[in-house]
């Protein structure tokens, strides 16, 4: 299948106009990424599908107000992003937004941070261990952190768009980042055979 | 930390992400998509009704059609209608048009029962097959004249009988209602002669 050259915010207002064809494709292009996105940070598979469903309904419904204002993958990752946040909420945990203010005082997060018991070394030999490690290790991080790496990594969004979509500062979304990578790093250094 | 560190976070990080979205979820979501934007359905109509303009045009226009050749293949349909409903308005037989004075707004009321009672004293004239009567009825046949339809009728009085009812009532000195009578038969017989006899009794 040719791929659709234009991009995705030209796709979404396409779809907006009334093209199917075009939220296929954009679809297609995120789909992945909105689902890690979600299951990393949910406790259980079945409630991501549910928040998953319900994030693109609430694309497909938005259609017609889509105005690009920024990047389609910020745009997305929002309405992500608020879809757990009422889950959260419903759940009574607590949402990462709370847990801002004592991210960037932290003196050292990796104190704070209990390693699984598979994340010892000599438990993990192979790449495929190490690449399963590390997705714990994501899943065990600190929410902000956890969110942080995670627009980065699958939503490619930059530090600015991070901050922008957290509601913090540049600062702030590049301490979290910075935390995260560090503390992913250090547990794949130890899991070293 | 170096970005080649980072580079390797990532790198596994890839590598370990394998997981996907359901195919089920995959489909509600692209069905939805399709359906929020296709146009509304369109309300169903039975196939019937689709053709009850083309069906109810097509009716008018032969019903239309066999009206115009009913009436071009009967031409005399009309006039005859009308030929027979003329009689019935101007002309009469005398019994039929003395009714029609009586009734008349305009006749005085005396003169009116003058006339109606000298009607109903005068005997009703027999249908008596006289030449005159066949004359104008051949006339009548033969179209040369348009023969009143009182007179066509077998129950009116041939001219004779109603001249000579005529007479009667001028003898019996109503002149006014003989006038009458008299003017009544020229306009139903205007090439009937009328005896010069009358004329003088009826002359004032």
């Amino acid at each position: 299948m040719e791929e659709d050259a234009r991009s995705d915010e030209q796709l979404m207002l396409a779809y907006g106009a009334g093209s199917a064809a075009a939220f296929e494709v954009l679809y297609a292009r995120w789909r992945r990424q909105i689902y890690r996105f979600l299951v990393r940070q949910c406790a259980s598979t079945g409630t991501a599908d549910e928040l998953y469903q319900d994030v693109w309904l609430r694309v497909v419904n938005a259609r017609r107000q889509y105005t690009v204002t920024a990047s389609f993958s910020t745009w997305l990752f929002r309405i992500a992003r608020n879809r757990l946040i009422d889950h959260w909420r419903s759940e009574s945990r607590k949402p990462v937004v709370e847990m801002a203010m004592a991210d960037d005082d932290e003196a050292d997060p990796l104190d704070k941070v209990a390693a699984p018991d598979e994340l010892q070394p000599e438990k993990i030999m192979e790449r495929k261990d190490r690449a399963r490690l590390l997705i714990d290790a994501v899943e065990a991080l600190p929410d902000v952190q956890r969110e942080a790496f995670l627009l980065h990594e699958e939503g490619g969004l930059t530090i600015d768009e991070i901050a922008m979509l957290t509601d913090v500062g540049h600062e702030t979304a590049k301490s979290r980042l910075r935390y995260a990578m560090t503390r992913l790093r250090v547990q794949l250094e130890e899991c070293r055979p | 930390m170096t970005a080649g560190h980072d580079d390797e976070v990532q790198k596994i990080y890839c590598e370990g992400s394998a997981e996907e979205p359901p195919v089920a979820i995959d489909r509600a979501i692209l069905k939805a998509a399709r359906e929020s934007v296709a146009p509304a359905p369109k309300p169903q109509i039975p196939w019937w009704l689709r053709f009850a303009l083309p069906l109810q045009l097509a009716f008018s226009v032969v019903l239309v059609a066999m009206l115009a050749l009913t009436v071009d293949r009967n031409p005399q349909d009309a006039p005859a209608l009308t030929d027979s409903a003329e009689p019935r308005q101007g002309q009469g037989s005398p019994a039929n048009e003395a009714e029609a004075r009586l009734s008349a707004p305009q006749a005085s009321n005396a003169q009116a029962r003058q006339v109606e009672r000298k009607m109903e004293a005068a005997p009703v004239a027999p249908r008596v097959p006289g030449k005159v009567q066949g004359d104008s009825a051949e006339k009548a046949l033969a179209g040369d004249i348009a023969a009143p339809a009182g007179v066509q009728s077998s129950e009116a009085a041939s001219p004779s009988d109603w001249l000579a009812a005529i007479e009667r009532l001028a003898a019996a000195g109503e002149k006014a209602a003989a006038g009458v009578e008299l003017a009544a038969f020229r306009k139903a017989y205007p090439d009937y002669t009328v005896p010069e006899r009358l004329e003088k009794m009826l002359t004032p």
